[in-house]
C-alpha cells in the first residue's frame, strides 16, 4: 500500500495538553477526514506536519521523506488550506498571486485561472473585500493551482453557512477524481465528511481512538434505542456509552452485530453516524 | 530569497509613494536648522529603511502571515536572511531617491541643495542601518511586531539621540579618560578611517545578529 502520509507515534507537550502516541496513515489518493472535538490536538497534529511546531518524539513521513529532513522538498507538493485567511488582506487576488507563484516549481497559471473563473472570484478585489466563504475558496485555490499531490484543510468548513460548505464539499469531490491527490481534512463537522471521506481518523484528548476505513465504521458502529429495563449489567458493557432520559435509553455499539442478535425485537438498532460516533466516544471517555 | 525581499516591497507599494514624499519635504524641513544636506543624504535613507521594515513587519503580523510563510517551501533560514537583506535594498532604495531629489533640487537651484551624496553619507547610513537591523530583528523574531512596538520606538529615539547625548557628555566631562582616548582617536585619524571602522563595527553586529535571530527562527513554534 501507497501511503502518502505516515504518522508514528507522534508525541507533543503543551503544559495542559499532550498530543499522545498517534499513529495512522493516508493513503496515496484517498480522503482522510480527521475528526475530534474543539480543543482535542487536530491542529496540533497538522501544524506538526507542516513542521510549524516541533514534535517532542515519532515519525512523521510525507511522501516516503521525513518531514523534518526534507521540509522544502515536501512542501512543493504540499497544499494547504486553514481556517482562516492568512493572505495580505491589502493585496488583490493576483497580487497575491504574484507573491505565491515563484516559491512552487510546480505553479500552473493555467490551472488558477481556471480556479478562480471555476470559483467566481473576481480577480481585482481586495481580499479583505472577500466573504469568509469567498476567502475559503481562494485558499483552496491556491493550493490547488501547484500540481500538489496532498491537500491538508485545516477546519476549512468552520463558519462557513451549508450553501458554501456543500459547494466546498462538491469541489473537494471533483478534486479527488485525480486517483493522485489526496487529502487530510480536519473538521468537528463530522457530517462532511459521510460524503466524501474514504477513511476516518478520530482523536480525542490528544489520544487516536481510531483510524479506519468509513465503510468499517458505518457498518461497525450502531444506535441502540429502547427502554430502560433492557440495561443491565450485561447490556450495558456491550456500550461506549449509553444516554439515559425518564423516557428510556439511547446507546452507541462498535458492533452492531452483536447488538442486533441481543436486542432482537426489543429495541430499535440504527446505524450510526460519525456524529453519534463522535458525541458518545466522547461522552463515554469522559 | 529574491522573492521575499520582492514580497516586502509588493505588500506596500504606497510607502514608495510616502517615502519619496519624505524625501522631497525633509530638506526643506531641515533647512532652517541648516541640517538639509544631512537630512537629505543621511536621515532620509535611515528613515526610509525603518519605514519600510517596521511596516513590513507590522503586515505580516497583521495578517497572522508567518504561517503562510511556513507552509511555504522556504527555510526558515532563508525568510530571515531575506529579511536582514531586505534593510540594505531599502537603504539603497532611500539612496537613489536622494540622489535623485539632491539632483533636481540643485538644477533648480533651491538654496537647501548645496551639494551630492558623498561617500561619507553612505557609510554612515550603513552603519546606521546594521545597528538598527542588528537591534531589531532579534526582538521581532522572538516576541513579534506588535508587543516590541514600544521596544521600537525606543531604538528609534535611542538611534537618534544617543549620538547627541554621546557628544553632550563628551563635552562636559573632558577630563574621563574614555572621552580623552575618543578625542585622541578623533584627532589623529581622518573621517574616512572613522568612519570604515564604524562600518565595519556595525557589520559585525549586523552578522552576529543574524545568526541570533535564525536561532530564535528555527525553533519558533506558531
Amino acid at each position: 500500500m501507497d501511503n502518502i502520509l505516515k504518522i508514528k507515534n507522534l508525541k507533543k507537550s503543551y503544559k495542559d495538553f499532550t498530543l499522545d502516541n498517534l499513529t495512522f496513515n493516508v493513503e496515496r489518493g484517498s480522503v482522510m477526514g480527521f475528526i475530534g472535538p474543539n480543543g482535542s490536538g487536530k491542529s496540533t497534529t497538522i501544524k506538526l506536519i507542516m513542521n510549524l511546531i516541533k514534535k517532542n518524539s515519532g515519525n512523521i513521513n510525507v511522501f516516503g521523506l521525513d518531514n523534518s529532513k526534507h521540509d522544502k522538498e515536501i512542501k512543493q507538493k504540499i497544499g494547504f488550506v486553514y481556517d482562516e485567511n492568512y493572505f495580505y488582506e491589502e493585496l488583490n487576488i493576483i497580487e497575491m498571486k504574484n507573491i505565491l507563484r515563484p516559491f512552487y516549481k510546480g505553479w500552473n497559471d493555467t490551472l488558477f485561472e481556471k480556479y478562480v473563473k471555476e470559483f467566481e472570484l473576481s480577480k481585482k478585489n481586495k481580499i479583505k473585500t472577500l466573504s469568509k466563504g469567498m476567502k475559503m475558496k481562494l485558499s483552496l485555490a491556491f493550493a490547488l493551482s501547484h500540481n500538489a499531490e496532498l491537500i491538508i484543510m485545516d477546519e476549512p468548513t468552520s463558519g462557513l453557512d451549508p450553501v458554501f460548505r456543500s459547494e466546498l464539499l462538491d469541489i473537494l469531490y471533483n478534486i479527488i477524481q485525480d486517483e493522485n491527490v489526496s487529502i487530510f481534512f480536519s473538521t468537528h463537522i463530522t457530517t462532511d465528511l459521510e460524503k466524501i471521506a474514504d477513511y476516518i481518523t478520530f482523536i480525542n484528548k490528544g489520544k487516536l481512538v481510531f483510524s479506519k476505513t468509513k465503510d468499517e465504521i458505518v457498518e461497525h458502529y450502531g444506535i441502540v434505542k429502547g427502554s430502560k429495563d433492557l440495561l443491565d449489567n450485561d447490556t450495558r458493557r456491550e456500550f461506549v456509552s449509553i444516554k439515559e432520559t425518564n423516557f428510556g435509553f439511547e446507546a452507541l455499539t462498535k458492533d452492531i452485530i452483536k447488538a442486533r442478535k441481543i436486542f432482537k425485537g426489543k429495541g430499535i438498532i440504527e446505524k450510526a453516524s460519525l456524529e453519534d460516533i463522535m458525541v458518545y466516544t466522547v461522552r463515554g471517555i469522559v | 530569497m529574491f522573492n521575499l525581499i520582492v514580497k516586502d516591497i509588493a505588500i506596500q507599494k504606497k510607502t514608495l509613494l510616502y517615502t519619496f514624499l519624505y524625501t522631497i519635504f525633509a530638506p526643506f524641513a531641515f533647512f532652517l536648522m541648516g541640517q538639509s544636506d544631512f537630512s537629505l543624504y543621511v536621515l532620509s535613507p535611515v528613515a526610509i529603511t525603518y519605514m519600510f521594515t517596521t511596516f513590513a513587519a507590522s503586515f505580516d503580523e497583521k495578517n497572522k502571515s508567518e504561517l503562510v510563510l511556513n507552509s511555504l517551501p522556504l527555510k526558515r533560514s532563508d525568510i530571515v536572511i531575506s529579511k536582514y537583506i531586505s534593510t540594505l535594498v531599502y537603504a539603497f532604495i532611500g539612496f537613489v531617491y536622494s540622489i535623485f531629489i539632491g539632483f533636481i533640487g540643485k538644477a533648480t537651484r533651491l538654496p537647501m541643495f548645496t551639494r551630492s551624496i558623498s561617500l561619507l553619507d553612505i557609510i554612515f547610513v550603513l552603519t546606521i542601518v546594521f545597528i538598527f537591523a542588528s537591534l531589531f530583528f532579534p526582538v521581532y523574531f522572538k516576541f513579534g511586531f506588535i508587543k516590541t512596538k514600544l521596544f521600537d520606538t525606543m531604538l528609534l529615539m535611542l538611534i537618534v539621540l544617543l549620538p547627541s547625548l554621546a557628544i553632550q557628555y563628551a563635552n562636559e566631562s573632558p577630563n574621563n579618560i574614555f572621552v580623552q582616548k575618543f578625542n585622541y582617536f578623533i584627532n589623529t585619524t581622518s573621517s574616512f578611517t572613522q568612519n570604515s571602522l564604524a562600518l565595519i563595527t556595525g557589520s559585525i553586529f549586523f552578522l552576529i545578529s543574524l545568526m541570533i535571530s535564525i536561532h530564535i527562527y528555527n525553533n519558533k513554534e506558531f
